[in-house]
């Protein structure tokens, strides 16, 4: 007996449609009202966007490699001091440090300026040995460019070191430039986003064979730390087997549901909400006798009055702390707007991710691409997918009008105009992109 | 049984109203269980593509065992025959297995053994009787193929145990894909192998977790000697075979355009 009968075929179709959400009739107050939050209504509340992601008015705030609000890490942390030390006592080799974007991969490099002032602390206190002095300068940095031969790769690394980069490439430059690097002082070099040296264009795999061959024949005078994607770092084990020339790598996941408290807490603490001897003991901790400043005085009880808020922070940002914060956010002015009664008891709001569901295979594709590179110009985008730089520009466009992706624009030219996934949304995408077999593990 | 008359006349008890509205209702059930987990099926592909290949390998099995469960509890439960009688049917079975030979009961008979003993499974690309394209159901007689020209075909299993099967992805979702280009030998060919793999790596649905192999070779056609480049890559997902191919031919042929490798005017390397 054969099942497919029309019938029953016209029955699924119809449940589905009952069930599915009616998302192209639904408006932000209506997911409001359900206690839902788009993916749309998510990437408007990015910072860019507030300056119509002109690429002129993209100005942080504060430093982009801050130490401050550091929560968590301490076996990375050890490792990294290990590798540091390693490094002095004449064992130095590249270090890698993967993480999935927007579990802070940045915000742990840039503690670590912090972390060698420690060390040099230590140090000091220590019995002198025949190890190397930390460097005294230290540098953290990021490709905006990837480069797509081997005169930019090396052009791009004697910027690093001030050096004057060759006029031409010969078949002395490579060694030329590994000499130049060599004669100076021992530096700590950070790479941030690997990932942005990889571009799926002719001319990068060269590029990225001179950059590994230069930072593989320097590593002992100077100390490499790399960070790098998650997934496009799994790209490169595959294609370039990067793992053979890295000894250390260190691996960074999203926060716990503890570390995720701790950094909420903090906010809420900023917002007056609660006290801020909050963040001075665990959640679980019994109350102390300190008195509160603040007028929401529910401290004494010991137990934070958003806990409950925090586990389902957790469960719906999976650990992704700019998600994590701007739900926060989102979920207590929403129920200011309702409601200014009771306010330890509000529902944090839940993902609205059909915008995602509706993706064609095409979108999907466009959307890994730019997950792993880190984002894409639209020519880079048409280039990577054979396709006319209109088409790529209305295929980005569209996406970036369900807030996937975030737009920075070029005032000069269209083909310019560079698109990147929306920080607060990397962990849902990715994910989605996982299922659909678009990224791997 | 004593004579005919009586084997007849236990065999019309047999059949009463009740008893075929009772297998009628089972035969319903079964079928509205069947078109539920099918459902659901649908809905786990539509979710998680990635696992489709896992969920609809089971489909068949599931059928099966809920057909064959009918047909086990019709026989006993409901209708109970004499044990005479069974012995009767059984030898009316052993006349239709003596009968195999002939096409229906073949394919049932193959489609079982392919349930049991699976040269592929939904989802696989196979070339079965000539037909190469992606199975997309298996029953117990048939094999329903939907090749790239969206074309669908219905192929007797008793073909797929009778001839080659060829799979060209075994149960995974990625499947290597074979590219030869031609090229004069006057061309640099260590440039060529280079362009080629590159090409190919910045292809965006070149499975990169597996690797991308060019191999070299030489051929001799229309009155000259020539080289071969053959590039051996996978593809992220089957059904995107076809794309891959054109896909790799763009960018490799455009990559051996800007390396002047077609041009009359060669340079030998020097």
């Amino acid at each position: 007996m054969d099942i497919n009968l029309r019938l029953f075929s016209r029955f699924g179709h119809w449940a589905s449609n009952l069930l599915a959400p009616k998302r192209s009739l639904k408006s932000e107050s209506d997911d409001a009202q359900q206690g839902l939050i788009s993916l749309k209504t998510i990437a408007n509340q990015y910072p860019l966007q507030i300056g119509q992601g002109q690429l002129t008015e993209a100005v942080p705030t504060r430093p982009f490699y801050s130490s401050d609000r550091f929560v968590g890490r301490e076996q990375q942390l050890n490792q990294m001091t290990e590798v540091i030390n390693l490094w002095r006592n004449h064992h130095g080799e590249i270090s890698a440090i993967v993480a999935p974007a927007g579990a802070g991969l940045s915000a742990f490099l840039g503690y670590m300026p912090t972390l060698l002032q420690q060390i040099q602390d230590n140090t000091e206190h220590a019995v002198p040995t025949n190890a190397k002095a930390l460097p005294n300068t230290w540098l953290i940095m990021s490709f905006y460019q990837a480069p797509l031969s081997a005169f930019a790769a090396i052009t791009n690394l004697c910027h690093c070191f001030n050096i004057a980069p060759p006029k031409r490439i010969s078949d002395s430059s490579i060694t030329d430039t590994i000499y130049a690097i060599n004669q100076q002082a021992p530096q700590l070099i950070i790479i941030d986003d690997l990932h942005k040296l990889m571009l799926r264009m002719m001319g990068n795999y060269q590029a990225l064979v001179t950059f590994a061959t230069i930072i593989m024949e320097t590593r002992k005078h100077h100390c490499w730390i790399l960070g790098c994607e998650k997934y496009a770092w799994q790209r490169l084990s595959a294609q370039y087997q990067i793992t053979h020339f890295i000894k250390h790598i260190i691996n960074i996941d999203y926060f716990n549901a503890q570390e995720l408290a701790n950094i909420q807490t903090q906010q809420l603490v900023e917002l007056g909400l609660i006290s801020a001897d909050y963040l001075k003991q665990k959640p679980a901790e019994k109350p102390n006798n300190h008195k509160s400043d603040t007028p929401d005085d529910t401290s004494e009880t010991g137990v934070n009055p958003y806990d409950e808020q925090l586990k389902q922070l957790h469960t719906i940002s999976q650990g992704h702390p700019k998600l994590a914060a701007l739900l926060l956010q989102h979920s207590l002015k929403h129920q200011v707007e309702t409601t200014s009664d009771n306010k330890h008891k509000i529902d944090i709001c839940k993902i609205n991710s059909s915008a995602l569901q509706q993706c064609q295979d095409n979108d999907l594709f466009s959307l890994a691409e730019i997950y792993v590179h880190g984002g894409l110009k639209v020519e880079q985008h048409a280039h990577i997918f054979a396709q006319s730089i209109e088409q790529s520009s209305l295929q980005l466009a569209y996406l970036a009008r369900h807030g996937l992706i975030i737009a920075q624009y070029s005032q000069q030219d269209f083909a310019q105009h560079f698109y990147f996934i929306t920080p607060t949304l990397t962990k849902i995408i990715a994910s989605h992109l996982v299922n659909n077999n678009k990224l791997f593990n | 049984m004593d004579n005919s008359r009586e084997a007849l006349k236990a065999f019309l008890d047999i059949i009463s109203f009740d008893r075929i509205l009772s297998i009628l209702l089972l035969c319903l059930f079964a079928w509205l269980f069947l078109v539920l987990v099918q459902f659901c099926l649908n809905q786990l592909n539509n979710k998680l593509p990635k696992y489709r290949l896992i969920w609809n390998r089971s489909y068949p099995f599931v059928r099966l065992f809920v057909w064959l469960g009918v047909i086990i509890y019709s026989i006993i439960g409901i209708i109970d025959p004499h044990e005479n009688l069974i012995l009767a049917v059984v030898g009316s079975i052993s006349i239709v297995v003596g009968l195999a030979t002939q096409e229906p009961a073949k394919n049932l008979i193959a489609g079982f053994i392919i349930m049991l003993n699976p040269p592929y499974r939904v989802g696989d690309m196979v070339t079965l009787a000539g037909h190469y394209g992606e199975v997309i159901k298996l029953e117990w007689s048939v094999t329903w193929l939907r090749t790239f020209d969206d074309n669908t075909v219905m192929v007797p299993n008793a073909e797929a145990l009778k001839t080659a099967v060829s799979n060209a992805n075994s149960g995974a979702l990625d499947e290597m894909v074979v590219v030869k280009f031609t090229l004069p030998m006057s061309v640099d060919h260590n440039k060529a192998i280079a362009l080629a793999r590159e090409a190919t790596q910045c292809s965006p649905y070149t499975f990169l977790n597996k690797p991308i192999i060019v191999n070299l070779g030489n051929d001799y056609s229309f009155g000259q000697y020539q080289q071969t480049i053959i590039v051996k890559a996978y593809v992220m997902d089957v059904r995107l075979e076809k794309k891959f191919v054109s896909d790799i031919n763009i960018r490799v042929l455009s990559a051996f355009k800007n390396a002047h490798f077609y041009d009359e005017q060669q340079t030998p390397p020097t």
